[in-house]
């Protein structure tokens, strides 16, 4: 019947308790799929329809509740994350050009040439690891920098509407997209290939 | 010629904000020159499409994680935090 349900957005908008029932084992499930603790997962279930609750109203019906849902549920778990002493965001540092010029030759020939990742897009659910790491290393990023790609890439806002949010030009946030990509990037080839390698 | 057209660190700058700001076909062109000919920006461009999949994917049992969902007592638990969220 949930699934069901999840075509319509209004009656199951209509009494947000029932949100508990329709999706709240789907939320709990992505939520302990990526923090692997049942108590931290309920918590953020909790947090997750709470902050539903709050931004009810802004909901357009461009999605399903249950997308809608999942993508609050997706920043709560990277905010999770955030808040964890090992995954502190790393250092603004990271914003500098050098980092990314660091990549490169001078003349812009690779010199730290990336790696094929042997990971196909349609069985991201097959690929645990990828997402576990991918999901730290986004909790990694400098706060804003983690904001515009969360607000492209998990919201999936266009141009207009990022720079509405983060009050940026749009030359702007084409750039700190950018740098976010190479960071996570960066942060996966790392942690993932790394962790691919000693298997 | 253009000389971006041989730079591998402005392709991805320029792959990059092709993802948000699709550029006018003989840009694309270039672009896909690039790619054909360097199998470095191809694999970096399909770690930034792998990212984009990584950010929308969506799945109702994620991993295929074994559990039976929420227990009676959580759901109960959320429901009446709702409830007072309401009032």
């Amino acid at each position: 019947m949930g699934i069901g349900m999840t075509n319509d957005p209004k009656p199951a908008l209509e009494d947000p308790e029932v949100w508990v029932d329709l999706y709240g084992d789907y939320l709990y499930r992505f939520a302990l799929s990526r923090t692997k603790d049942p108590t931290v997962a309920e918590d953020i279930v909790q947090e997750t329809l709470l902050a539903a609750l709050q931004a009810r109203a802004s909901f357009k019906g461009r999605s399903t509740p249950k997308s809608w849902l999942a993508g609050i549920l997706k920043h709560k778990i990277i905010d999770h994350f955030r808040k964890s002493k090992r995954e502190r965001p790393t250092d603004d540092a990271i914003l500098q050009r050098e980092n990314i010029d660091r990549l490169f030759e001078e003349h812009g020939a690779w010199k730290m040439v990336p790696n094929k990742w042997e990971v196909n897009p349609t069985k991201l659910y097959e690929q645990k690891e990828f997402m576990d790491i991918f999901y730290k290393c986004l909790a990694k990023l400098p706060e804003r920098l983690g904001k515009a790609f969360i607000l492209r890439e998990i919201d999936g806002l266009d141009t207009r509407e990022i720079c509405k949010v983060l009050d940026i030009t749009a030359t702007n946030s084409w750039v700190m997209l950018y740098r976010a990509r190479m960071a996570l990037r960066g942060c996966l080839e790392i942690n993932w290939i790394d962790e691919a390698a000693s298997e | 010629m253009f000389s971006w057209m041989t730079n591998c660190q402005r392709i991805t700058e320029i792959v990059s904000e092709a993802m948000d700001n699709p550029p006018p076909i003989h840009r694309r062109v270039w672009i896909w020159m690039h790619l054909v000919m360097c199998g470095h920006c191809s694999n970096f461009r399909r770690q930034l499409d792998l990212l984009r999949a990584a950010g929308c994917w969506e799945n109702g049992n994620p991993d295929g994680i074994d559990t039976d969902g929420l227990s009676d007592e959580v759901r109960q638990r959320i429901k009446d935090a709702i409830r007072s969220g309401c009032r």
